[in-house]
C-alpha cells in the first residue's frame, strides 16, 4: 500500500473526530442530549445513556471505518484483482462472540439501576396520579387535597390553530399548568398511576420516569428531587385529539415552603390542620376551584352559577367543545343551538354525567361536585344563544346521581 | 372438475408460447408471476407516494409551533393513515412483488407454485386499502388512534372503526395467501439440484420471512377481532370496566409488531446480500452463517415483543427478561453486518447505483440497530419511550433500511425486468439526493427526544423549532427526491440502452441466465443446478 | 421440468399450502379462544 493512501486516510479520520470534538460542545445549548435530571436516579440513567451511547460510537468508528477504507482501497477503478475468499469459521466465531461480551458488560449496570428504579418501598409521600382526556389530576392521599392540572390559559389561547398568537411570545408554550404538582425537596415521592378513560403516560424527564396511566390498573413509581425548583413534561401515550396539550408540571420546594404550601390548601378545601379528616361526601376531593366558592350546596342564583360555569367550561369542556360552544362537527358536536343542551333538562345533565360510551365524551359525574357540574348545565343553558333561563340547582344533579 | 372448466383454468398454461392478454383483463385475470410482481411492485409505489403525502402533511405542521394547517384530530389521522399505508401498503407489497418476480426465477420454477391464489392475493390489496382510504371521508375522520390501534381509545374511532378493522383483515389475509404461495413455491418447485442451502440468500430470507407471517398474522387478526367484538358485541377483552385488560391488546399486538419489523426487515437483507457480492466482484462471505444468522433474527423476534412496552408496569422480572432477549438480536445482527463488510474487503468494487443504495443501506441501517440497542436498555428506555428518539430509530431502520433495500433491488433486477440500462446518472442523482437528506430528516429527530419531545404531537414548546424545522425541510427534499425515481423507472421502462443478459459483471444466479427483458414464462424446462 | 413432474410438484405444494394455511387459522382462534377462557 503506497505511503500517500495511508496519509490521506488518517487525515480523514483525524479531520471527522475533530469535527465532533468541536462540534459537541458548540451545540450543548441547543438542548442535543438527554437531560442529566434532578434525581439520583436521573443522573444514573443518564450515565447509563451516556455508556452505551459511547460503546455503539466505538463499534461505529471500529466498523464503518474497516468499511470505508476498504471502499477507498478495493475499488475495481484502482485495477485489483478481487479475492475469493468466502468463509472463515474462526472470524465467525470471533464476531459472535466479542459482542456477547459488550453486551454483558451493558447488561450488568442497566440491571442495577432498573431495580433501584422498581424499589418503591418506604415512601415519605403519597400521591395518585389519574390521566383524563386531557388533563392531570393530583390527590395527596395523607393529606386529602387533590385537584386537576391542565394547561395553562396563555398556551391554550395560542395553541388554536391560526390562533394569531406567536408561541414565541407565551412562556413555556405548552408546557405550563394551572396547578402543577408540589412537592418537598429530599422526600421520597411515590406515585400512584393510573386514568380515567383512555392510556396516558406520566413523563418527567428530569426524574427520568415514564409511566403509563392505565384504566383499572395502578402503576407506581417513585422520585425523590434533589434541588429545588420548576421541572416539566409532558404526556407521552398518545391519547387522543389533545395529547399534545396536557403538560406535567412539577414544582420542587424545601420542606418548610411546602409545609406552608399545603397548610394553605387544606383550609382552602375546609379541611383542620390533623390529615386524616376525610372528605365530605362528594365522590372525589374538591377541586381548587370548588374550594374558592362558597362551602354550601344551598339554592344558587342564575348569575353566581353563570360565572362559575364559564370558568369551569373553559377548564374542562372547551377544549372539545370550543370556547364559544361552536364544537368541531362531526366528532365534537356544538353546544350552541344543541338539542340536547336546549331541550329536555334530564337529558342533557345524563350526558354531562355518565358521558356518551364509545366516543371522547367522558362521565364528568365522578370528576366534578354536584355544584360545580350544575354550574357548568347552567352556564351551557344560557350562553351563546341557548337562552332557556334554565336554572340548575346542585340538589337536582344529586338526584339525577 | 369439469372438461371445460379445465380448459379455462389452464388456458394460460396451454397458451406458453403466446405472450400476455390485452388491455386491462390482462392485468385482472393474470396468473403470470412477472405480471403480479409488477402489480404489487407498482401498487407499492402508489401507496408509498400516498403515504408519503400524508408524511409531508405532518412535517409541514411541525415545520414550525403552533398550529398553522391541520387540527390535532386531524394530525393524528394522518399519522395513524401514514404508518398503516407505509407498513401495509409500501413496504410488506413491495418486497412480496420482487419475491412474486425473483424467486421463481431464482430458484428455477416456471411460475409460483399456486397461480390463481397470486393473483387473488394481489387484488385483496387495493380493496382493503380503498376501504381505509376511503375512511378519511367518513363521519369522525379516518382512524387516528395510531398504527397501534391501543384500546381504549381506538374505541373512540367513529364510523371508521369496522372499516379499518375490515381492512386489516383482508391486508392480512393478503399476506398470509403470499406467504403460503412463497413457501410452497420454495419448498416444492426448486429446480433439481437446487438444494436449500444452494439457494440465493434472497430466497432464504423470504422463506422464513413467510413462515413469520403465517405465525403472525392471525395473531393480529385476532387482537382487531376482539376490538370489534369489544366495541359491538358487549365483550370485555380489553374493558377494564368488565374485568379485561387493556394491557392485554399491547401484548398480543406487539406480539404480532416484533416479528412484523423483521417481515419489513429481512426480505432487505437478502437484496443486500444479492447486490454487495455482484459489485464486489466476490462470493458473499460466510453465506452459512447469513442462514443461521436470519433464522436466529426470527426466533428471537417471538421472544422480546415487550420491549415495546417496557413503560405499561410490567413485573421487574419481565423487564429484565426482555431487555436480555432484546440486547441479544445483536448478535445475529451484527453477525449480518461483518459479513457484508467481509464480502466488500479485498473485493473489486464499482459504485453503480444498486451498490450505493446498499452501502448506504449498511450504514444507516447499523445506525438505527445502534439506537435500537440503546432502546433495548430498559432503564434508559424510560427516557427514550415514546418520544422523537423512538420515532428517529425505526425511520432509520425502515427508511434508509427497508426502502433504501427494495431501491437498491428495483435499480438492480430493473434492467432484468424491462430490457433497457436505467439512466445510471439520474439513478446517482436520485441516490446522492435521497441520502443527505434523509439524514437531514431523521437525524435531528434523535435531539428532539432526547431533549424531551413526545412523538405524536401536532405542536411543541419552542426550544423544539430549530430542530423540527431542519426536518421538515429534510423531508420536503427527500419526498420530492422521489418523483425522481418514478421519473427513472417510467424512462427505463420506456427505453433506453438494452441490457445484456447478465445486465452486470458476471453476477451469480439463475436469474441471469435468462434473456433481458426476462420472457413472459421462463423455466419452462426445469435447469440443472451443479 | 417435464410436465407430469411438474403436475406433481404443485399438488404436492397445494397440500402443503392448505397445511399452512391451517395453521394460519389455527393461530388465529388460539388467541381468541385463550383470551375467552382468561375471561372466565
Amino acid at each position: 500500500m503506497s505511503h500517500s493512501k495511508w496519509k490521506r486516510l488518517w487525515l480523514g479520520l483525524l479531520g471527522t473526530g475533530l469535527g465532533l470534538g468541536l462540534a459537541a460542545p458548540a451545540m450543548a445549548d441547543w438542548a442535543l442530549n438527554m437531560p442529566r435530571g434532578a434525581t439520583a436516579i436521573s443522573n444514573e440513567v443518564y450515565d447509563l445513556h451516556m455508556l452505551i451511547l459511547g460503546i455503539c460510537c466505538l463499534i461505529a468508528i471500529v466498523v464503518f471505518g474497516v468499511m470505508i477504507v476498504s471502499i477507498f482501497l478495493h475499488r475495481k477503478s484502482r485495477g485489483v484483482e478481487p479475492a475469493q475468499f468466502h468463509h472463515s469459521t474462526k472470524a465467525e466465531i470471533i464476531w459472535t462472540v466479542i459482542p456477547i461480551l459488550i453486551l454483558v458488560g451493558m447488561a450488568v449496570p442497566a440491571a442495577e439501576t432498573l431495580v433501584r428504579m422498581e424499589d418503591t418501598r418506604n415512601a415519605d409521600i403519597t400521591v395518585k396520579v389519574t390521566g383524563y382526556q386531557w388533563k392531570w389530576r393530583y390527590d395527596y392521599l395523607d393529606d386529602d387535597i387533590g385537584f386537576y392540572s391542565t394547561l395553562d390559559r396563555a398556551s391554550n389561547a395560542a395553541r388554536r390553530l391560526n390562533s394569531g398568537i406567536q408561541p414565541a411570545g407565551v412562556d413555556n408554550y405548552l408546557l405550563d399548568v394551572d396547578n402543577p404538582l408540589v412537592v418537598p425537596v429530599g422526600a421520597k415521592v411515590r406515585l400512584l398511576i393510573t386514568a380515567a378513560d383512555v392510556l396516558h403516560a406520566w413523563w418527567m424527564p428530569d426524574f427520568a420516569i415514564k409511566k403509563d396511566a392505565i384504566p383499572g390498573f395502578v402503576n407506581e413509581a417513585w422520585f425523590r428531587v434533589e434541588k429545588a425548583g420548576t421541572y416539566r413534561g409532558q404526556c407521552a401515550e398518545l391519547c387522543g385529539r389533545d395529547h399534545g396539550f396536557m403538560p406535567v408540571v412539577v414544582i420542587a420546594k424545601d420542606p418548610a415552603d411546602y409545609a406552608e404550601w399545603m397548610a394553605d390548601q387544606r383550609s382552602a378545601a375546609g379541611l383542620g390542620d390533623e390529615p386524616g379528616e376525610a372528605l365530605a361526601a362528594t365522590p372525589v376531593a374538591a377541586t381548587s376551584v370548588a374550594a374558592a366558592a362558597p362551602a354550601v350546596d344551598g339554592e344558587r342564583e342564575i348569575d353566581d352559577l353563570v360565572a362559575m360555569g364559564e370558568a369551569l367550561y373553559q377548564q374542562h369542556c372547551a377544549a372539545c367543545h370550543q370556547a364559544d360552544g361552536s364544537g368541531m362537527a362531526p366528532a365534537f358536536p356544538a353546544l350552541a343551538g344543541s338539542p340536547v343542551v336546549t331541550g329536555s333538562l334530564d337529558e342533557h345533565v345524563g350526558v354531562v354525567l355518565k358521558g356518551r360510551p364509545g366516543t371522547a365524551m367522558a362521565p364528568f359525574g365522578p370528576q366534578l361536585t354536584d355544584l360545580q357540574l350544575a354550574a357548568i348545565v347552567t352556564y351551557q343553558r344560557n350562553a351563546w344563544g341557548n337562552d332557556t333561563g334554565d336554572v340548575v340547582q346542585p340538589g337536582y344533579i344529586a338526584a339525577a346521581r | 372438475m369439469s372438461t371445460a372448466e379445465h380448459h379455462v383454468a389452464d388456458h394460460a398454461h396451454d397458451d406458453h408460447d403466446h405472450g400476455p392478454a390485452k388491455g386491462i383483463m390482462r392485468w385482472l385475470t393474470t396468473t403470470n408471476h412477472k405480471d403480479i410482481g409488477t402489480m404489487y411492485l407498482v401498487f407499492a409505489l402508489i401507496m408509498f407516494l400516498t403515504g408519503g403525502t400524508m408524511a409531508l402533511v405532518i412535517r409541514a405542521e411541525l415545520f414550525q409551533p403552533g398550529l398553522q394547517l391541520v387540527e390535532p384530530a386531524f394530525f393524528n389521522q394522518m399519522t395513524t393513515m401514514h404508518a398503516l399505508i407505509m407498513v401495509f401498503g409500501a413496504v410488506m407489497p413491495a418486497t412480496v412483488g420482487l419475491a412474486n418476480w425473483m424467486i421463481p426465477m431464482m430458484v428455477g420454477a416456471p411460475d409460483m407454485a399456486l397461480p390463481r391464489m397470486n393473483n387473488w392475493s394481489f387484488w385483496i390489496l387495493p380493496v382493503a386499502f380503498t376501504l381505509l382510504l376511503s375512511t378519511l371521508l367518513m363521519p369522525g375522520g379516518a382512524p387516528a388512534a395510531g398504527w397501534t390501534m391501543y384500546p381504549p381509545l381506538v374505541q373512540q374511532t367513529g364510523d371508521a372503526f369496522p372499516f379499518m378493522v375490515f381492512s386489516i383483515h383482508l391486508m392480512g389475509a393478503s399476506s398470509i395467501m403470499g406467504a403460503i404461495n412463497i413457501i410452497v413455491t420454495i419448498m416444492n418447485m426448486r429446480a433439481p439440484g437446487m438444494t436449500l442451502l444452494k439457494m440465493p440468500l434472497f430466497v432464504w430470507t423470504w422463506l422464513i420471512t413467510a413462515y413469520l407471517l403465517i405465525a403472525v398474522m392471525p395473531v393480529l387478526a385476532g387482537g382487531v377481532t376482539m376490538l370489534l367484538t369489544d366495541q359491538y358485541f358487549g365483550t370485555t377483552f380489553f374493558r377494564a370496566d368488565g374485568g379485561g385488560d387493556p394491557v392485554m391488546f399491547q401484548h398480543i399486538f406487539w406480539f404480532f409488531g416484533h416479528p412484523e419489523v423483521y417481515i419489513m426487515i429481512l426480505p432487505a437483507f437478502g437484496i443486500i446480500s444479492e447486490i454487495i457480492p455482484t459489485f464486489s466482484r466476490k462470493p458473499l462471505f460466510g453465506y452459512e452463517s447469513m442462514v443461521y444468522a436470519t433464522a436466529s433474527i426470527a426466533f428471537l423476534s417471538f421472544i422480546v415483543w415487550a420491549h415495546h412496552m417496557f413503560t405499561v408496569g410490567m413485573p421487574l422480572a419481565g423487564e429484565l427478561f426482555f431487555m436480555f432477549s432484546t440486547m441479544l438480536i445483536a448478535v445475529p445482527t451484527g453477525v449480518k453486518v461483518f459479513n457484508w463488510i467481509s464480502t466488500m474487503w479485498r473485493g473489486a468494487m464499482t459504485f453503480e447505483t444498486p451498490m450505493l443504495f446498499s452501502i448506504a443501506f449498511v450504514i444507516l441501517f447499523t445506525i438505527g440497530g445502534f439506537s435500537g440497542l440503546m432502546l433495548a436498555i430498559a432503564p434508559a428506555d424510560f427516557q427514550y419511550h415514546d418520544s422523537y428518539f423512538v420515532v428517529a430509530h425505526f425511520h432509520y431502520v425502515l427508511v434508509p433500511g427497508a426502502v433504501f433495500a427494495i431501491m437498491a433491488g428495483v435499480y438492480y433486477w430493473l434492467p432484468k425486468w424491462t430490457g433497457h440500462m436505467y439512466s445510471e446518472k439520474l439513478g446517482k442523482l436520485h441516490f446522492w439526493i435521497s441520502t443527505i437528506s434523509v439524514n437531514v430528516l431523521f437525524f435531528p429527530q434523535h435531539f428532539l427526544g432526547l431533549a424531551g419531545m413526545p412523538r405524536r404531537i401536532p405542536d411543541y414548546n419552542t426550544q423544539f423549532a430549530d430542530f423540527n424545522m431542519i426536518s421538515s425541510i429534510g423531508a420536503f427534499v427527500f419526498g420530492f427526491s422521489q418523483l425522481l425515481f418514478v421519473y427513472i423507472i417510467w424512462r427505463c421502462v420506456k427505453g433506453g440502452e438494452p441490457a445484456t443478459a447478465e445486465v452486470w459483471e458476471s453476477p451469480a444466479g439463475l436469474e441471469w441466465t435468462v434473456p433481458s427483458p426476462a420472457p413472459y414464462h421462463t423455466f419452462d424446462v426445469a435447469p440443472e443446478v451443479k | 421440468m417435464s410436465m407430469p413432474d411438474e403436475a406433481q410438484r404443485r399438488r404436492k405444494a397445494r397440500i402443503n399450502a392448505v397445511k399452512l394455511a391451517l395453521l394460519a387459522l389455527a393461530f388465529y382462534a388460539v388467541f381468541i379462544v385463550a383470551q375467552l377462557y382468561r375471561g372466565q
